[in-house]
């Protein structure tokens, strides 16, 4: 057993000398320097297998490919493969960073960020990967800061730029052309969202990456939607769902092949909710009934999965409250919350269309135990925010 | 999500202020030469181990036994080495084990030997630690009022009394449920009481020799306080009426004051250790209390820095002394459980102050120094609870700093199954393990994160620990966010599922069923052992809710399975219920729905419902046949009728019914049930004709049916007639057993009846539970009663007691308190008779706080004040207790109550009730005063009246007719009260006299048809004993003469004394006492 008194003078001294012996190192890399130097690891997905290969040396990261040393020896891998790369020179606030932004902290997460590049500028830190990074993840902190300060729009956007000025072709281009999209529409620029969209589409498919025209064509979406452009938006979904399904044909892996499958059913969806979203605006019964058919035809199309019979559920739910009969729409918002309670986002739909429901039938006791119950189960679903 | 964890696992974590006692507080055990406690070095200290510290432990070794003194000036610890024992003291109590039985034999054992002092103190302690804190109550108050101690040894009761007061304000604080946490301003007040107790105990006391306990729980008590406002800041607890900024300075001033008390303490100890010599007995004790002391104020320094906001200068210069005195305190103690304190508050302090490195460093080295294998079982809570921060910690500082202290934890969370192979057993333990799986969590390791929760539920329900519901919230909080590949166990998800549905938190429960559902689909085995249930569950907290749509999808959802395999057994069984609560709810529905459309719709809804029913499960006993539907037709219009007060036509109806019963064919499927409703109709004409003898035989019917020995059969109908005839004969049975007490006049019977119901409880309690919801109300309910009885009131109060202590929101509470509170008033009553007057004192006492309970509860609830009525029946109450205090409180509030109601003359009464306090306190001089403005308001003719009533005791008939006809002897209470103060006052002789005329004077006025009632007999008790003291404290013989004539020629009727006796306790003995005195003189 290890005695646990405190003297730990020594011992600090040790690890003050070693910084100040680090420090006093000439910035320039010698022999013994470069090995030294700190070594990247690369996580890459290999056969349907996620691997990581430690103790490299990246030259260069591009969604086409990752060069790097091993050993004395250059090596290549296709960026295809690369699901992550952990740098080994990252400053210390760079984990962090992500993690705030992972963990909806913007403000942590941009002083984070400005750290990172912080070192960078002091010569802390020397490779360039710096600058693209903590670029785009300042964006994205930026982007997340704007909720409660539009001026950060412009910020971000700024920050997406100098991060792909940095790399042009860096494996993070998805982030950054989505976060340029939203920072767009946010700031009421739909023409050149929809312009960041549309690069993201054909970066995607230069790239080979069938998630980033997936991503590009929920975007289009969006864009159009927040446009009024109902037809627009339809057909991005359209989109979506004709590639999600061919990759989901064309997948090598169980997994890939569920993976497209569900994003097929949630842009079928999605599709679904436009036309209610048209229907709800028109107040027009034949819009109403185009999205009533709509929804009732998904089953049939993508077999009866929680995630299809939930949103057909609700959606159902919707047109009846719109057309005054809460208490038919009740029950189908209610069919959606018990039978398929697996699919959270639709429950969370649910609860929320349920206190409307309830208000409108003036049942305010209902109406807030739905309310807290949404808040309490789902705080961080679109509908938790509404209310709130 | 993560942060929630850290929010579940904050609440998980141990206390800001870890209980340092028994661990670190020698006052406790060491009160007596011989006890084997010390300051608890676990390593030889000659042993010379290797290490950061190897340089001065060597030193150590090398400076022997006397030790010697450094160049800081420090002593240096002995070489002795001694074993950390927790006290012995409380074997009769051990965790998992303790029953009430257990616990009482050990109060009757205990208050039957003379034994030392320090063990009745110990085991009321140990008996509040178990939750019995009305028993421990009534142990301190016998040594505070037991004549035999000295009083020193009775103020020992006092500080007992304090510290429930402190643990009374500790359990408030702690208290974070909605439903029962109290206000803040509440909580304070408790706090105000507890701090006022000790404050009292130390001011008074200041030699005794728990007076250091008594301090350092004051000042742990104030530092709690300060805690617990800076979570009500955090939690948004705080009223409208005062401001965050206010409490915040209550906060920091309340850890100063803490930390100043602490230092008033520490600095003498100090002293007296330096005048000391190293290795001698004295020593030790001085480096006991300086350790003691020390760590106190570290830990209240701790807790000041970490209580105020993130970069308060205070806060981060509290923080940093923390830091500067654990590297003095270690010079001392170094090497012991308290070094082991000091190097987790190390830690914490670093952590605040943004330290990870130094954080994680210091917290691994208190959770790693020690091993299960080095036999200092003290150690063990201090280190699992270091794990606990060790993983919080290392999380916080991930998400800040960087992953590198994750690895770290996970390395030290690795060896602690070789380190503590035991470790799991005990809740530290499992706290620590919990701690294991937020880090996995955290590090992506969800599967492995949930599989360890699980172990942990699963320890915690076999060993009791009650760590089985936060893990059960962590288990959940994992789930939502991750662990899809786990496996789960869906047997451990429906613990967590049943817990939720006794807590009546149904969308929790919901929710944890529907995770029973994920964890059985896909397996048909696990649907029917878990998944099927679990829907039907989810249906019954639906429809307790009255969710009755959502509770019929449920339903409807079992309904469906069997539609798609009538195969299923499981299936087959349920969905004979089942089937019919799915109907029943849109039934619900249908009645519920104001829109008229709506609720016609539901109603054809329910009915399709039930022919789906009725073609689908035929055999269901819901489904009777004709012949049975008639019947079941004439039971229920019977019972309905009884309902609605029709006794006669529900008498005929249930006859009739019972003729049908007794005419359907033996052969029938539903005839066990069939024979249940038939004994069920005897119940019931029983119950209306309150024949007790008709019960007794329904109720030997209903155990005749259940003695049947019945063949196995795999008809479905017939099986389910037998468990609702099961079912009704076990409810019905133990109805009947709680009636008959009732029905039964004569006393031995009725005290017979009570214990029958009693075994009957014991023997078919734990099966009426498995049927009747919620059903531990009602027996517990029944059994007070019974207990009450059959005489044995405590363990009526003991149950009643706990019955509210668990149920708060039950409505059997205040019932219950009432019931109880009389039956105390009633034994109470008989001490007194005995002349056992502290008896009588502490039961009514006891009496007195079960009846507040009883009558504010009720209004409190309804958000009323209780009435002026009950107000005074409270005052009262506590007045005879003895709780002056608190009878002045509520009397005034009946008072304000009355005048609030215009009742004035009610008001100017209870003047008198508080002017008869004062006599109660001693103030006798006041009260007369009072009393005699009141007797003859007009000033100038007070003196004249009072001069004549103190002359002497011949009043003429013409004077005693004038007094009679004049306002004053109208107002008889005031005679009464006055009477009686000149009587306890009695400064002179012209009291005693003014006594005797008042006595006289009532005795007159009473009306004839009231002689010999409650208040004659006081008065006659009182004339009696003016005219005896008179004769004895003046000499005059001629008074006892009196005192013979009063009472032998007065109560000459054969048993009026003993029927003076029955009314007011007490008063045939002391008449009898006066007579007999009087005669010898």
């Amino acid at each position: 057993m290890s005695s646990i008194s405190r003297q730990r003078v020594p011992m600090a001294l040790g690890v003050a000398t070693l910084a100040a012996t680090v420090l006093a190192l000439p910035l320039a890399p010698t022999a013994c320097a470069a090995q030294d130097a700190p070594t990247d690891t690369i996580v890459y997905v290999d056969g349907g297998a996620r691997k990581t290969r430690a103790g490299v040396v990246i030259d260069s990261a591009t969604y086409d490919e990752v060069k790097f040393k091993a050993g004395g020896r250059s090596s290549t891998m296709s960026g295809t493969q690369i699901l992550e790369i952990q740098w080994g020179d990252a400053p210390r606030e760079y984990g962090p960073a992500w993690r705030s932004l992972n963990a909806r902290d913007g403000e942590a997460a941009r002083r984070n960020f400005d750290a990172c590049l912080g070192a960078l500028a002091a010569g802390v830190v020397e490779r360039d990967w710096v600058k693209e990074y903590a670029n785009i993840g300042l964006g994205e902190a930026y982007l997340m800061l704007a909720a409660q300060d539009s001026a950060n729009l412009s910020k971000a956007s700024a920050a997406f730029e100098l991060g792909l000025k940095a790399n042009a072709k860096s494996l993070l281009l998805d982030r950054a052309l989505k976060g340029l999209a939203e920072a767009a529409l946010a700031a009421k620029k739909g023409p050149d969202a929809l312009k960041h969209a549309d690069r993201l589409l054909g970066e995607g498919k230069k790239a080979r990456r069938p998630s980033w025209e997936l991503d590009a064509y929920f975007l289009r979406a969006k864009v159009h939607t927040a446009g009024g452009n109902a037809s627009g938006a339809s057909q991005a979904y359209a989109d979506a769902e004709r590639l999600a399904a061919q990759q989901a044909g064309s997948a090598k892996n169980p997994a890939d092949r569920t993976r497209f499958e569900s994003i097929r059913r949630t842009a079928a969806a999605a599709g679904g909710w436009v036309l209610l979203d048209t229907a709800l605006a028109s107040k027009s019964s034949a819009d109403f009934d185009k999205a009533r058919l709509f929804f009732q035809g998904l089953p049939a199309k993508f077999g009866k999965v929680p995630e299809i019979l939930s949103a057909v559920e609700n959606a159902m739910g919707v047109i009846k409250l719109s057309g005054g009969d809460a208490h038919a729409a009740l029950e189908h918002f209610q069919k959606s919350e018990v039978l398929y309670f697996s699919v959270s986002s639709e429950v969370a739909r649910s609860l929320y269309y349920q206190a409307q429901a309830w208000d409108q039938l003036g049942d305010t006791e209902q109406k807030g135990a739905r309310i807290r119950d949404l808040k309490q189960y789902y705080p961080k679903s679109e509908w938790a925010r509404k209310v709130n | 999500m993560r942060h929630l964890l850290l929010t579940a696992a904050r609440r998980l974590a141990a206390p800001l202020f870890p209980d340092l006692d028994p661990l670190v507080n020698p006052a406790k055990f060491a009160s007596a030469p011989g006890r084997d406690y010390d300051s608890a070095p676990f390593r030889p200290v000659s042993a010379g181990t290797p290490g950061r510290a190897s340089g001065r432990s060597t030193a150590a070794t090398t400076q022997g036994a006397s030790g010697q003194r450094r160049d800081s000036g420090r002593h240096v610890p002995g070489t002795h080495f001694d074993e950390v024992r927790m006290s012995h003291r409380t074997p009769i109590l051990r965790a998992g084990s303790l029953s009430k039985g257990l616990a009482l034999a050990g109060l009757l054992l205990f208050a039957g030997f003379g034994h030392a002092e320090d063990d009745d103190f110990e085991f009321a302690q140990a008996l509040a630690g178990r939750g019995y804190s009305d028993l421990a109550e009534e142990q301190f108050q016998k040594i505070l009022s037991d004549p035999k101690r000295k009083a020193s040894e009775k103020a020992e009761g006092t500080y007992g009394l304090a510290l429930l007061k402190r643990r009374d304000a500790v359990l408030a604080a702690r208290e974070e449920r909605e439903k029962l946490r109290k206000k803040l301003g509440d909580v304070l007040a408790i706090f105000q009481q507890a701090e006022d107790s000790l404050a009292s105990f130390i001011t008074g006391n200041p030699t005794h020799a728990r007076i250091l306990e008594a301090k350092l729980d004051r000042s742990k008590l104030i530092s709690e306080r300060a805690e617990y406002i800076n979570k009500s800041i955090r939690n948004g607890w705080v009223p409208g009426d005062v401001t965050e900024a206010d409490l915040r300075k209550q906060v920091a001033e309340g850890f100063d004051t803490s930390i100043d008390l602490l230092k008033a303490l520490e600095d003498p100890a100090r002293s007296k250790l330096e005048r000391c010599s190293p290795g001698t007995p004295e020593y030790r004790t001085a480096e006991d209390e300086l350790g003691l002391v020390w760590l106190s104020r570290i830990a209240a320094l701790y807790g000041k820095g970490a209580a105020l906001p993130p970069g308060d200068t205070s806060g981060i210069a509290a923080l940093n002394q923390v830091l500067a005195e654990i590297d003095e305190f270690m010079w001392l103690f170094d090497g012991t459980v308290r070094g082991l304190w000091a190097f987790h508050y190390s830690g914490l302090a670093n952590w605040k102050l943004d330290k990870p490195k130094d954080a994680m460093r210091d917290i691994r080295d208190a959770a790693t120094a020690l091993t299960e294998g080095d036999g200092v079982p003290a150690g063990r809570p201090i280190t699992m609870m270091s794990y606990d921060y060790m993983a919080t910690i290392a999380i916080d500082a991930a998400n800040r700093h960087g992953d590198e202290y994750i690895g770290t934890a996970l390395k030290a969370f690795d060896k602690l199954p070789s380190a503590w192979p035991s470790f799991m057993e005990d809740r530290f333990g499992q706290m620590a393990a919990l701690a294991h799986a937020r880090v996995l969590d955290h590090t992506g390791r969800s599967d492995e994160a949930i599989s360890l929760v699980q172990k942990v539920i699963k320890k915690a329900k076999e060993n009791t620990t009650y760590m089985d519901r936060p893990a059960g919230t962590v288990l959940g909080e994992m789930l939502s966010h991750g662990g899809s590949g786990a496996d789960l166990d869906p047997a451990l998800l429906k613990t967590i599922a049943k817990s939720k549905w006794s807590d009546a938190d149904y969308s929790g429960a919901i929710r944890a069923y529907q995770s029973v559902i994920q964890a059985s689909t896909g397996d048909s085995k696990r649907m029917n052992d878990f998944g099927w249930d679990a829907w039907d569950m989810i249906g019954r907290c639906y429809g307790l809710q009255e969710r009755w749509y959502e509770a019929y999808l449920a339903f409807d959802m079992i309904e469906q399975g069997f539609m798609s395999d009538q195969t299923n057994e499981k299936l087959i069984e349920m969905t004979d219920e089942t089937g019919f609560s799915r109907a029943a709810t849109i039934d619900q529905l249908a009645r519920r729905t104001t829109d008229k459309a709506r609720a016609k719709h539901y109603a054809d809804l329910s009915k399709r419902l039930v022919e789906e029913f009725t073609e689908r499960h035929p055999n269901s006993p819901r489904n009777v046949g004709a012949d049975l539907a008639k019947a079941a037709g004439i039971l229920k219009e019977a019972k309905q009728l009884l309902r609605a007060g029709d006794t006669a036509a529900a008498q005929s109806k249930f006859s009739a019914a019972q003729s049908e019963l007794k005419s359907i064919d033996r052969t029938s499927t539903s005839i066990d049930l069939v024979d249940a409703q038939s004994i069920e109709c005897d119940f019931y004409l029983a119950r209306m004709s309150k024949d007790a003898a008709k019960m007794n035989a329904a109720v030997d019917g209903f155990i005749k049916w259940l003695a049947v020995q019945r063949k196995p059969v795999v008809d479905s109908g017939v099986r389910r007639a037998r468990a609702t005839g099961k079912n009704l004969c076990l409810v019905s049975l133990l109805k009947g057993y709680a009636l008959i007490p009732d029905m039964t006049a004569d006393a031995p019977a009725k005290k017979v009846a009570y214990a029958d119901l009693i075994k009957a409880i014991d023997k078919w309690g734990a099966q009426f539970l498995d049927v009747v919801s919620r059903g531990q109300l009602t027996l517990d309910q029944w059994r007070v009663e019974a207990l009450i009885g059959t005489g044995e009131v405590s363990k009526a109060d003991e149950l009643a007691s706990k019955n509210i202590r668990e149920s708060p929101e039950s409505v059997n509470g205040p019932f219950l308190a009432a019931i109880v509170a009389n039956a105390l008033e009633k034994e109470a009553k008989v001490r007194l008779e005995k002349g056992d007057t502290t008896g009588y004192q502490n039961l009514m006492l006891r009496c007195a706080r079960l009846r507040e309970y009883a009558v504010l509860e009720p209004a409190k609830r309804k958000g009323v004040t209780p009435s002026p009525g009950a107000f005074v029946s409270l005052g009262n109450t506590f007045r005879e207790a003895g709780d002056f205090a608190k009878a002045e409180e509520y009397l005034r509030l009946a008072q304000a109550g009355y005048v609030a109601a215009g009742n004035e003359d009610q008001a100017r009464a209870l003047l008198v009730e508080l002017i008869g306090l004062l006599i109660d306190q001693g103030k006798f001089a006041e009260a007369i005063t009072d009393l005699e403005a009141l007797l003859v308001p007009v000033e100038a003719d007070r003196a004249g009246i009072l001069e004549r009533l103190g002359r002497d005791d011949q009043l003429t008939n013409v004077e005693v007719k004038k007094m009679t006809q004049t306002k004053m002897s109208k107002n008889r209470r005031v005679l009464d009260v006055l009477s009686r103060a000149y009587l306890q006052a009695a400064r002179d002789d012209k009291d005693l006299v003014r006594c005797i005329n008042l006595c006289g004077l009532l005795r007159f006025a009473h009306p004839k048809d009231e002689k010999h009632d409650v208040k004659y007999i006081e008065y006659t008790v009182r004339l009696a004993s003016a005219y005896f003291k008179f004769g004895v404290d003046y000499g005059q013989p001629d008074a006892f003469k009196n005192v013979v004539k009063l009472i032998q020629n007065g109560i000459v009727t054969p048993g009026l004394l003993e029927t003076y006796g029955e009314r007011v306790p007490g008063s045939k003995q002391k008449l009898t006492e006066l007579l007999n005195a009087s005669k010898n003189r």
